[in-house]
């Protein structure tokens, strides 16, 4: 009977889910899972007054190349987010592909490629509220690979990663609107932070208690 | 040998990539309101301590959520907010059985989490005793009181004739 009982309940699991088989030879694959974001999460920190936001880098008739969104490599994963039909490739760096659109509305989107087969990529559409009050966006830290790469407003000088304590892990310069660092340490970053080229702090948002923030 | 920095990433990613939806699960069923949360903290626990983790890290992992689960659950006693993750209500746990789901809540905490574990997420008595963090054998006990205690309940609930309390059920 009492076994009946556990039958009964897994009848009625509430959330059913097959739990994979374990352990198992880890599995790689060639290409790393794309992370999509509709929107990011509210910004921990409120930005400094700055005065350039992320939402003003396109649309500047000479910043990128204007190119269909379709050959975006990310484009056939865009479904839903209200992509427009054109992007622009505000360039490449180290490897990594920048591709932006604005959207009507205001709202800001960002596709980050990674060119290495197996690394992850990630595609970003910010609100238009967003948009207008953050001044950089990129790649979540450690979501697939430890990377710090996104894109900055004008103004913004140097991108850096924060320890707990407020030392600096990682830091990446700004050139032209872009910033990489494909090097990070192994070291968790508890906050990210925007500076100016005075060195003064434009924006500072903490991840809390996921490694995986998206900057 | 210690792992290089990039054998560390690629195992973390391994493990998230195909333990993930397993937790996320776990924390579902339990608290659907916390489960993003309970995913992030026991994935950032797993990135700290991947040293720690052992080849079978999927047990390891639910005793993580299950550790973030309760002190979710005790930061917001002590806040004395209501609780709308920890209602354990028979309609957000168990939709579909509404009498399993009043036998269930009837059930003490460490009665049902025993149960789920064996039965919602697959687990075997020693794995769920790694969850638990008691013997295995302390685990079979614990779950065989378990269900004989759910299967008492439900009788109660639903009398088939054996438990029927009319006079013929109730001859003996």
């Amino acid at each position: 009977m009492t076994t009946d009982v556990l039958a009964r309940l897994q009848r009625a699991n509430p959330v059913p889910y097959d739990a994979p088989a374990r352990p198992t030879p880890a599995r790689r694959n060639a290409r790393r899972p794309l992370l999509v974001l509709a929107a990011v999460a509210a910004i921990a920190v409120p930005a400094a007054a700055f005065g350039s936001q992320i939402g003003g880098l396109v649309g500047l008739g000479d910043r990128g190349t204007t190119l269909p969104t379709s050959s975006v490599p990310e484009a056939p994963n865009m479904s839903g987010l209200d992509w427009p039909t054109t992007s622009q490739l505000l360039g490449t760096r180290d490897g990594v592909s920048f591709y932006a659109s604005k959207r009507a509305d205001g709202g800001f989107c960002l596709a980050v490629d990674v060119n290495d087969a197996g690394a992850g990529s990630m595609l970003a559409c910010l609100p238009p509220d967003l948009a207008a009050n953050r001044p950089i966006l990129g790649v979540p830290v450690f979501a697939s690979d430890a990377r710090l790469a996104g894109v900055a407003a004008d103004g913004v000088a140097r991108v850096a990663l924060l320890a707990a304590n407020g030392s600096e892990i990682a830091s990446a310069p700004v050139v032209d609107n872009l910033y990489v660092d494909n090097d990070l340490p192994q070291v968790l970053p508890a906050s990210i932070a925007a500076y100016d080229a005075s060195g003064n702090v434009l924006y500072q948002r903490a991840f809390g208690a996921t490694p995986w923030g998206t900057p | 040998m210690p792992a290089t920095p990039q054998e560390q990433q690629e195992r973390f990613d391994d493990l998230y990539g195909r333990y993930a939806p397993a937790v996320e699960a776990y924390a579902r069923r339990r608290a659907p309101a916390l489960a993003d949360d309970v995913v992030a903290e026991t994935f950032l626990v797993c990135w700290r301590k991947l040293d720690r983790v052992p080849a079978d890290a999927l047990p390891w992992l639910y005793a993580v959520a299950r550790k973030t689960l309760a002190n979710h659950r005790r930061r917001e006693r002590r806040a004395a907010r209501p609780l709308p993750a920890t209602r354990a209500t028979a309609e957000l746990e168990l939709p579909g059985d509404p009498t399993l789901a009043r036998a269930w809540t009837s059930l003490r905490p460490d009665e049902r989490e025993v149960l789920a574990l064996v039965a919602w997420e697959g687990l075997a008595p020693a794995d769920a005793a790694r969850v638990l963090g008691c013997t295995a054998v302390a685990c079979r006990v614990r779950l065989h009181r378990a269900k004989r205690r759910l299967a008492r309940r439900l009788a109660e609930l639903e009398p088939s004739p054996a438990f029927d309390p009319s006079p013929r059920g109730a001859s003996q």
